[in-house]
């Protein structure tokens, strides 16, 4: 087996084109994710230290989709899916960020495949008769929330629209468990994740309309982890980049990833 | 909205709010007749817990006339604390006094301290604002410049069956005349205070978005829902708390829940003698 390269947040991460698009079951067993440089391991998202389990993910992209796989080891995979605080579920969750200039995409997926989405758009950017002021963006028939004044997460470029009912064209996921969801008693080998993000689906995100090679994208990578010890339960988050106080709802230091051919 | 969203209706308290025999002048200060003569709201209780009484001393009465719905309070006090001047800040970080007052699809809330600092927001339930005919009054326009929030959803807080409210925050309720009065002195601790009392006029033309075909001024019989309560921060033994204090409970924390506001029944009798003997009556039928 070849070395698999690995990017540190910090470096333009390089997104492999694939011929054949993968079939999304969560396996990752492909050759394009045995070829596709991965993340170095995931670090506490808040102050860069190292996260006790290994996380890493990839991606690569090809004319229809951009595709994310990661790799989340776990000595005891669970989920109930129910509960969530917040805009993320308490739980363990695998998440893709992807920052526009006047968008912000967030997906997180749990262990059995459980999929959450949240469209955010800045209030700057969102202008009478502007590019999101479309149908599935319509203020008064989406209803969305305002996160950035009453609520968090905030951010000096001030507010944001947050579409939390809103849900990407296309979009495919799967998770697969290695080892037994919720008995809570053996021992996990933890869990992968697959995901197909058509570039349709994408295009609140888009500049333009079908990405070529060179093109760049800010995109964050995390995990959640739910610490379970000593009659305690908190929720830490392990991400590629270390966000520091700003948090992963800043964009503006999410790594660069760019499109090669 | 008759299943009231599965909040239960049977704790909440009623109030008769008297028309005023002369004239009020809002200076803080409950002394004119028509105070006197209005029916007292019991001492307030817990706004989590029903029945359980507030830890000081602290009443609501309601008045109006052709022109304002007058609501006064009074708050037993030995500390009367006090530092945010700026409008619209949240008040709610000090003690304060608050009115919340519904129509159907949205409300009104409004805060008080006691240096007479006040907030207004302006609520609309994010189902009823294009069906209640909201988005189209240029005053609720949702990209309009100011600071538009939402209340309600899992990470803010105040989540309701309903759903999510709009929160236009620079939303001002025009010709609103408040002032309170202090027994006291205010951030000092050395000395005990005996309390405050606040008089609010809300004018009803400022009520327009709320009626729902209610007269402004209200006719004999109009039903209004509103919530008067206090909140008072604590800081003992190392812990700082904020209990709320309510006309009645809401059995939850939580003032942004319309259906457990308290009927105020309007009557365009005058405040009198024989008004204060029924309310006495009334009272001691409960």
């Amino acid at each position: 087996m070849n070395e698999i390269a690995t990017i540190a947040p910090h470096t333009i991460y390089p997104v492999s084109r694939t011929d054949k698009a993968p079939i999304i079951r969560g396996r990752l067993d492909e050759p394009m994710w045995n070829q596709a440089a991965r993340t170095t391991r995931f670090v506490s998202a808040s102050t860069g230290g190292v996260a006790f389990f290994d996380t890493q993910a990839a991606i690569c992209w090809d004319d229809e989709a951009l595709y994310v796989a990661g790799w989340l080891e776990e000595v005891d995979v669970w989920t109930t899916t129910k509960e969530r605080r917040g805009l993320v579920w308490e739980e363990n969750t695998f998440e893709i960020f992807i920052a526009s200039d006047g968008a912000l995409y967030q997906l997180s997926i749990n262990p059995a495949g459980d999929v959450q989405q949240l469209l955010f758009i800045w209030k700057d950017a969102y202008t009478a008769g502007g590019r999101y002021d479309v149908a599935d963006l319509n203020l008064a028939e989406r209803r969305p929330a305002v996160v950035g004044g009453d609520a968090g997460p905030h951010h000096r470029r001030g507010q944001r629209w947050l579409f939390d009912e809103w849900a990407m064209q296309g979009l495919t996921c799967a998770s697969r468990v290695s080892g037994d969801l919720n008995e809570r008693h053996n021992l996990d080998a933890g869990w992968t994740v697959e995901i197909s993000m058509p570039w349709s689906g994408l295009a609140h995100l888009l500049d333009g309309p079908s990405p070529v090679a060179g093109d760049r994208l800010r995109i964050a990578l995390a995990r959640n982890q739910v610490i379970d010890q000593m009659q305690q339960q908190f929720t830490t988050c392990w991400s590629w980049h270390t966000a520091g106080d700003a948090g992963l709802y800043a964009p503006e230091g999410y790594p660069v990833v760019e499109l090669r051919s | 909205m008759t299943d009231h969203w599965g909040y239960s209706q049977t704790d909440l308290k009623h109030y008769t709010c008297y028309r005023a025999n002369g004239p009020i002048v809002v200076d803080g200060r409950l002394d004119e007749g028509a105070w006197r003569l209005a029916p007292q709201s019991p001492r307030f209780e817990d706004l989590q817990t029903p029945g359980r009484p507030a830890l000081l001393d602290t009443w609501a009465k309601l008045l109006w006339d052709d022109d304002y719905l007058y609501v006064g309070f009074w708050c037993a006090e030995p500390h009367l604390r006090g530092t945010q001047t700026e409008r619209d800040c949240m008040i709610c970080r000090e003690n304060d006094v608050e009115v919340f007052i519904a129509g159907e699809n949205a409300y009104f809330e409004f805060e008080l301290n006691s240096l007479g600092t006040i907030m207004e927001r302006f609520y609309i339930w994010q189902d009823a604002y294009v069906t209640a005919g909201y988005d189209q009054l240029a005053e609720f326009d949702l990209l309009a410049p100011g600071i538009i929030d939402t209340l309600g959803g899992a990470w803010s807080g105040h989540a309701h069956p309903r759903g999510r409210r709009w929160c236009f925050r620079n939303w001002d309720m025009p010709g609103l005349r408040w002032a309170v009065d202090l027994q006291g002195t205010l951030n000092d601790d050395n000395d005990v205070d005996v309390g405050w009392s606040a008089e609010i006029a809300f004018p009803w033309t400022g009520l327009t978005h709320l009626a729902d075909g209610r007269g402004l001024p209200p006719r004999q019989d109009d039903v209004w829902r509103m919530d008067l309560s206090r909140f008072q921060w604590m800081e003992e033994a190392g812990r700082r708390i904020c209990p709320g204090w309510a006309f009645n409970s809401h059995d939850v924390y939580d003032s942004h829940i319309p259906e457990k506001f308290t009927y105020i029944h309007m009557s365009e009798q005058e405040v009198s003698t024989a008004t204060a003997m029924q309310a006495v009556i009334e009272e001691a039928g409960e």
